[in-house]
C-alpha cells in the first residue's frame, strides 16, 4: 500500500486506478447516502480523490488509507451539498445555518464499512448476496436465475456471510463502544 | 431498506444471524449500498487527479523570472467543478502565476505542510498601517489559516480582534479571536467552512459583550483569488 500512495502522490495513473477501484464504491456510496443524488455523489467521489491527492505528502502510509479517504469523502460531500441548498437570493445567516445534513458520521461509517466487505467478496458470492438481501430472492430462486444448483447457492451464501461477518465484527464493537 | 433478513437462512449457525450483527447486517437490503458508480467515473477521477499533479509539477520546474528564491507556486484551481465538466485545461492551469494582490495558490514548501492559497490582507482606513498575509489550508479537521499580521496595533482593552472568511459583507463565519497585546506576529486560525465558500477573509475590531456578529469594523481584508 505504502507504494501505491508514493505512486499516488506523484500523479501516476495506474496507482490513481489502484486506489479508485479499490475505494472509488465506498466513496461513492458515502456520497450517494449523504447527498441522496447521483450525480452529485460523482461530483464527490470527483472532488474526493482530487482533495486526497492534495493532501497525499501530509498522510502518514503507516495508516489505513479507507478511514481517510472516508473522512475526505463524507466532509466533501456535504460540502457540496450546503453548496446546492444554499439560498440564491437573499442570503442566509450564518447563525442559522442547518446543522450537518444527512445520515450521522456512525450511520455513514457504517454504510462505507458494509460496502467495503461486500466489494470485498469474489463476485459468485457477492452476486448470491446481492439477490438475496436486495432482490429478496429465495435460494431456489436465487439458483435457477443463475442457472446453479440450491446447493452451491447455499455454499456460496455461506461463505460470503461468514467472510462479512468477520469483516463487519468490529462494527457491532464499536456500536457497543458508542453507547 | 428491507426488514427482511435473512431471505432464506441456511442454519443456525450463520453469523449474520448474530443479533449484534443484525442492525448491520440489514443494510444489506439498501438499495444505495449497492449502486454503482458511473462507469465513466474512473476516467474523471484519473483525469482530474493527473491534472493537478501535471500543473504541480509543472510550475515547480519554472520558478517565477522576478525572483527565483520565492517557493514555487502550482496553480490550482479549486472552484467547485462540475465531474461532468472539462477539467481544467493545462493552458489555463500554467497563466495563475505568482503575482499580486489576493494570490490564490498552493504553495509547496521544502520545510513546511503543503499550503492551498496565500491571501494578502490589506489594511482599511481603520488600520492603514496594518497588512497581513494568510496561508490557507484545507486539512481533513477544517480549514487552517495561518495569519501573519504586521502593523495592526494592539486591541485596546475591552475589545478583541476577529477573524472571518465571508461569502459576502452580510454573511461569514468566524474564524477566531484574538488581541494581539503580546505584539504582532502569526496566529493560527481554524475555520469550519471552506474558501470554495467563503473566499473573503476580514478581520473586525469586536468590543467585548457585543455579541457574536460582526461589529462590521474591519481593520484588514482579502479575497482568495483576489
Amino acid at each position: 500500500m505504502d507504494d501505491v500512495i508514493n505512486r499516488f502522490r506523484a500523479g501516476d495513473e495506474a496507482a490513481i486506478r489502484t486506489l479508485y477501484q479499490r475505494h472509488g464504491g465506498a466513496v461513492f456510496t458515502v456520497a450517494r447516502s449523504v447527498t441522496g443524488d447521483r450525480e452529485l455523489a460523482s461530483e464527490v467521489v470527483q472532488q474526493t480523490f482530487t482533495k486526497a491527492w492534495q493532501a497525499a505528502d501530509r498522510f502518514d502510509p503507516a495508516r489505513p488509507i479507507a478511514p481517510w479517504l472516508y473522512a475526505i469523502a463524507r466532509r466533501t460531500a456535504i460540502d457540496v451539498l450546503r453548496h446546492e441548498r444554499r439560498p440564491t437570493t437573499g442570503g442566509h445567516a450564518a447563525e442559522t445555518d442547518p446543522g450537518v445534513p444527512g445520515p450521522s458520521f456512525e450511520r455513514t461509517w457504517e454504510i462505507h464499512e458494509v460496502r467495503t466487505a461486500i466489494d470485498g467478496l469474489p463476485a459468485d458470492e457477492r452476486e448470491v448476496v446481492r439477490l438475496s438481501h436486495l432482490a429478496g430472492l429465495s435460494h431456489p430462486e436465487i439458483a435457477e436465475r443463475l442457472g446453479i444448483p440450491v446447493g452451491t447457492v447455499k455454499s456460496r451464501s455461506s461463505r460470503a456471510h461468514r467472510r462479512l461477518a468477520a469483516a463487519l465484527r468490529h462494527l457491532s464493537t464499536e456500536r457497543e463502544g458508542g453507547r | 431498506m428491507s426488514d427482511r433478513f435473512p431471505t432464506d437462512p441456511i442454519d443456525d449457525d450463520d453469523p449474520l444471524l448474530d443479533p449484534e450483527l443484525a442492525p448491520i447486517a440489514a443494510l444489506l437490503g439498501d438499495a444505495a449500498l449497492w449502486e454503482e458508480p458511473p462507469p465513466e467515473l474512473e476516467e474523471a477521477v484519473v483525469a482530474a487527479v493527473q491534472q493537478e499533479a501535471d500543473a504541480a509539477n509543472r510550475v515547480i520546474a519554472t520558478p517565477p523570472a522576478d525572483d527565483a528564491s520565492l517557493a514555487p507556486v502550482v496553480p490550482i484551481d479549486r472552484a467547485r467543478r462540475r465531474w461532468v465538466a472539462p477539467l481544467l485545461s493545462a493552458a489555463a492551469a500554467a497563466l495563475i502565476v505568482a503575482a499580486g494582490f489576493g494570490l490564490s495558490s498552493r504553495l509547496s514548501g521544502e520545510d513546511g505542510p503543503v499550503v492551498d492559497h496565500e491571501v494578502a490582507l490589506a489594511g482599511t482606513d481603520l488600520a492603514t498601517e496594518a497588512s497581513a498575509v494568510a496561508e490557507v489550508t484545507a486539512t481533513p479537521l477544517g480549514t487552517r489559516i495561518i495569519l501573519d499580521l504586521r502593523g495592526l496595533p494592539p486591541a485596546p482593552e475591552g475589545s478583541y480582534y476577529e477573524a472571518w472568511l465571508r461569502q459576502s459583507p452580510e454573511v461569514g463565519v468566524s474564524a477566531g479571536t484574538f488581541h494581539l497585546r503580546g505584539g504582532d506576529g502569526a496566529i493560527e486560525l481554524w475555520a469550519g467552512v471552506t474558501v470554495d465558500d467563503y473566499p473573503l477573509i476580514t478581520v473586525t475590531l469586536q468590543e467585548e459583550g457585543g455579541g457574536a456578529a460582526s461589529s462590521g469594523r474591519v481593520v484588514l481584508r482579502g479575497s482568495v483569488g483576489g
